[in-house]
């Protein structure tokens, strides 16, 4: 069977007690439905303060980008894209706490 | 290593022309920290202004002087022809980029005729549909074609479809012939989208290609305020020509003359 590949989005949160994955798939189900959460499959992996790292398959990439354009601009932001959990996980770490 | 791509903010604002410079000021920085937060490394404030008055002048010039933002730009959204062309006649000299937001068949065949306009605005459902003829001048002129978006995403489900197929329409239209950018500008409230998210949105929503958007929100841009600013200082006086050096003396010149 072929690996589904991954990205992994490290996001900044704009407001405190909100998971950047429900968030995430709430507004790319607003925009293109159940077609584009299943394009995208959005799951939280690690959260660290006000940081989050949201894996989604790799080919639903420009979809959340584009939901996230229209909807939950000013809840969520993206700060950087990684091809492996390792090196989002280095850069999360590397952020200040605050 | 691949170049990371420098991104421009087109529409950081907007501020107010008629508050006082220390507040515009203390926005405009708000404003820049925000944009940076965003993954912008360049912002350009936005200022509206529907009637122009002589002290507007020393706000602009105040701004750029404090340098809270990396050029700035005068956005028309007077409602006659007449009231956007006593703006421009003020600020053409003092903005590095002049926006005339087209809600009337009028001002759409203005913006896109008269040469001092550099972004002709679009609020999908809001503005008139583009001919071929406005095309043909922005094309002449050099000029960018402007989708503000900022108001899609507080509208409703029902309008919000409608205002997409408007922005589709333009889109289309446009795209084959002349640089398309999105921004946010015509929002209600401001709140930047990241960069990338405006590219996507573009070649999803929107079927624009996306290395001409990613080149458009960050080069393209930052070409037009730079010949402007050429304009502005006198090295391009007239179109089609540019001043390289002023001192040197012209190999076999009249002295005498």
């Amino acid at each position: 069977m072929r690996r589904v590949k991954r990205r992994y989005l490290v996001v900044m949160k704009l407001r405190e007690n909100i998971s950047a994955s429900e968030i995430l798939a709430k507004s790319i189900d607003a925009a293109f439905g159940v077609y584009g959460l299943s394009r995208t499959r959005p799951t939280s992996i690690y959260k660290r303060g006000k940081y989050e790292i949201v894996s989604i398959v790799r080919e639903g990439l420009p979809l959340a980008r584009a939901a996230l354009s229209l909807y939950s601009y000013d809840e969520i932001i993206v700060v950087r894209v990684t091809g492996t959990s390792k090196r989002a996980r280095r850069i999360v770490d590397s952020m200040p706490e605050a | 290593m691949a170049k990371r791509r420098r991104y421009v903010e087109l529409f950081m604002g907007p501020l107010s022309l008629t508050q006082p410079l220390e507040d515009t000021l203390e926005a405009c920085e708000a404003y820049y920290r925000l944009c940076k937060s965003y993954g912008y490394d360049h912002c350009i404030a936005a200022f509206e202004t529907q009637k122009w008055h002589r002290e507007y002048a020393d706000l602009l010039q105040g701004v750029k002087r404090h340098g809270c933002a990396d050029a700035v730009r005068v956005d028309i959204t007077a409602s006659r022809a007449g009231d956007a062309l006593r703006i421009m006649r003020g600020a053409r000299r003092l903005a590095d980029l002049v926006a005339l937001r087209g809600v009337t068949r009028q001002l759409v065949a203005l913006a896109s005729r008269d040469r001092r306009v550099d972004i002709v605005t679009f609020i999908p459902g809001i503005s008139p549909p583009l001919y071929g003829g406005d095309m043909r001048y922005i094309e002449a002129k050099n000029g960018v074609v402007e989708i503000g978006i900022g108001g899609l995403a507080t509208t409703a489900k029902n309008i919000l479809s409608r205002q997409l197929a408007a922005a589709y329409r333009l889109a289309i239209k446009a795209g084959k012939r002349v640089d398309v950018a999105i921004s946010v500008a015509g929002g209600t409230r401001y709140a930047p989208r990241d960069p990338r998210s405006l590219v996507e949105f573009g070649a999803l929503f929107l079927e624009l290609r996306r290395d001409s958007l990613r080149e458009m929100l960050s080069t393209r841009i930052l070409q037009v305020i730079e010949r402007n600013r050429e304009k502005n200082t006198g090295t391009i006086p007239v179109e089609g020509v540019r001043i390289e050096a002023g001192e040197e003396k012209i190999p076999g010149g009249n002295e005498a003359a």
